[in-house]
């Protein structure tokens, strides 16, 4: 009996004192004491961000893309980015995307800005990215990179491809060759006015040839300088001994050349080519002029 | 801003090749080592993007089949250029025919040449682009029997309800 009194004393000083503690009774007694603020108003904002890392789950296709001569293709594509803690949660400023290829300089986009939400997890956003003319063609990686707000982490989708096709483009100067007076038996007459410069406007990596054709005399057709007569090379110095002899008619590779793909405002021989060309020995022909005139103008040739 | 100086430099660099002559460019989806897959008794059509960007007149081009004239033509053989166009499509029919063996592989080679005027007491230069790549034959679908086996199908399941039909009665 008296143990239950002990008790249920006990139990009514809780009561009373819970309540006097809990209220900050220690802390009031305490700034009575010292006159120390025992707290002070604090903003305090709370915002709900999710967890779960965002998904990329739709890159459009990218159906085979031309290279634009001498400028870029902008290549633009839609990008879904999925988020189970909603829209809300996508980071918009952390959607970017790049193609890649081995041996080549990757391509960046800027930031892919958000078109629209498709629904309340899917947002939309629109990619683009320049490819140059002188880009290698062939298969090319798409890496689309987001990233959310909660999560933080850069998730990356790399599944899809494209093909860059092929650009063969060139643009020359000059478009005419001279020489100045010849006498027949003369050796190593090389042109006044060369080199061909050749500027490579597109992608093709391989070698250049040329299709000579027989000069005819402009006065008597009859007599001509079959283009056997004439050798061209990349090398100003050497042509005349070791320059490629012409096929009349017929494309031939010019020994040692090369399209030389690349960036023609870099400079420095970037995505050019040279051609010079020489008269080992002059024919024993008539005087007169001799020309494209009537049998049809050379052609440079990207083969 | 880095497209602004983009298009700066592309500005600079086209004022530069303005006093070039002569330019075209042929792109193509198909070359060597990338061929194109045509099944037997099928035709396909192949379209070559010819550009004139970079020139200051419009370029008249010859195109020609070199190799493989037997299952390949040419829907144009000569045709006009715009400056600054990108966009002319020239297309190419392959025609694979049923007696074809599938694995064959038949190389397709077309010439694109603007030929310019031979002047007095010189020799003029053209310019040229060679597209080749290999036609590898394959297998024809098999949609047609697809096709076949479903017509089988819809035609014994009318019979089946007919005959259910009629037993009804």
């Amino acid at each position: 009996m008296e143990k239950k009194s002990v008790f249920w004393i006990l139990f009514l000083i809780c009561l009373v004192v819970l309540p006097i503690v809990s209220a900050g009774f220690w802390e009031n007694l305490q700034k009575s004491i010292t006159g120390r603020a025992t707290s002070q108003p604090t903003n305090v904002s709370v915002s709900v961000i999710g967890t779960n890392p965002v998904q990329i789950i739709y890159v459009q296709p990218i159906s085979s893309v031309n290279p634009t001569e001498a400028s870029y293709t902008n290549v633009s594509f839609e990008v879904r980015v999925y988020d189970p803690d909603g829209v809300g949660d996508i980071n918009v400023s952390s959607v970017y995307a790049n193609f890649s290829r081995v041996g080549e300089s990757t391509r960046f986009s800027g930031l892919c800005p958000k078109i629209s939400d498709l629904n309340a997890y899917t947002s939309n956003f629109n990619c683009s990215i320049l490819m140059w003319y002188w880009d290698g063609n062939g298969v090319w990686n798409v890496n689309v990179m987001a990233s959310d707000i909660g999560n933080k982490s850069i998730r990356v989708n790399d599944t899809t491809y494209f093909t860059y096709n092929l650009l063969k483009a060139m643009i020359i100067s000059p478009n005419a060759l001279t020489w100045p007076a010849l006498s027949t038996g003369a050796t190593n007459e090389k042109s006044n006015n060369d080199p061909t410069i050749i500027n490579n406007t597109g992608n093709y990596n391989g070698s250049v040839s040329v299709i000579g054709i027989n000069l005819l005399g402009e006065t008597s057709p009859s007599y001509n300088i079959p283009a056997n007569n004439f050798s061209v090379g990349n090398n100003d110095g050497v042509v005349c001994a070791s320059g490629t002899i012409l096929v009349n008619g017929t494309a031939t590779t010019i020994s040692g050349t090369s399209a030389n793909r690349g960036n023609l405002s870099a400079g420095g021989g970037a995505g050019q080519e040279n051609l010079y060309y020489c008269i080992p020995l002059v024919p024993n022909v008539p005087s007169q002029t001799y020309s494209t005139l009537q049998g049809g103008s050379w052609t440079i040739l990207y083969p | 801003m880095r497209k602004m100086h983009n298009l700066i430099g592309i500005g600079v660099f086209l004022l530069l090749l303005m006093n070039f002559v002569s330019a075209f460019g042929v792109s193509s989806p198909y070359w060597d080592g990338n061929p194109v897959y045509i099944a037997k008794g099928e035709t396909k059509i192949i379209n070559f993007n010819v550009q004139n960007m970079v020139g200051d007149g419009d370029v008249n081009v010859k195109a020609i089949v070199r190799e493989g004239s037997d299952i390949a033509v040419l829907k144009e053989g000569g045709f006009i250029v715009k400056a600054g166009s990108s966009d002319k499509l020239v297309p190419l029919e392959i025609r694979i025919p049923e007696s074809a063996n599938v694995g064959d592989v038949k190389r397709v080679k077309v010439d694109f040449m603007n030929s310019v005027p031979g002047g007095n007491g010189m020799v003029s230069l053209g310019t040229g682009m060679s597209v080749a790549f290999d036609v590898i034959v394959t297998e024809r679908e098999k949609a047609s029997n697809n096709l076949l086996i479903a017509i089988v199908l819809i035609v014994i399941a009318v019979v089946l309800i007919v005959y259910l039909v009629r037993r009804m009665r």
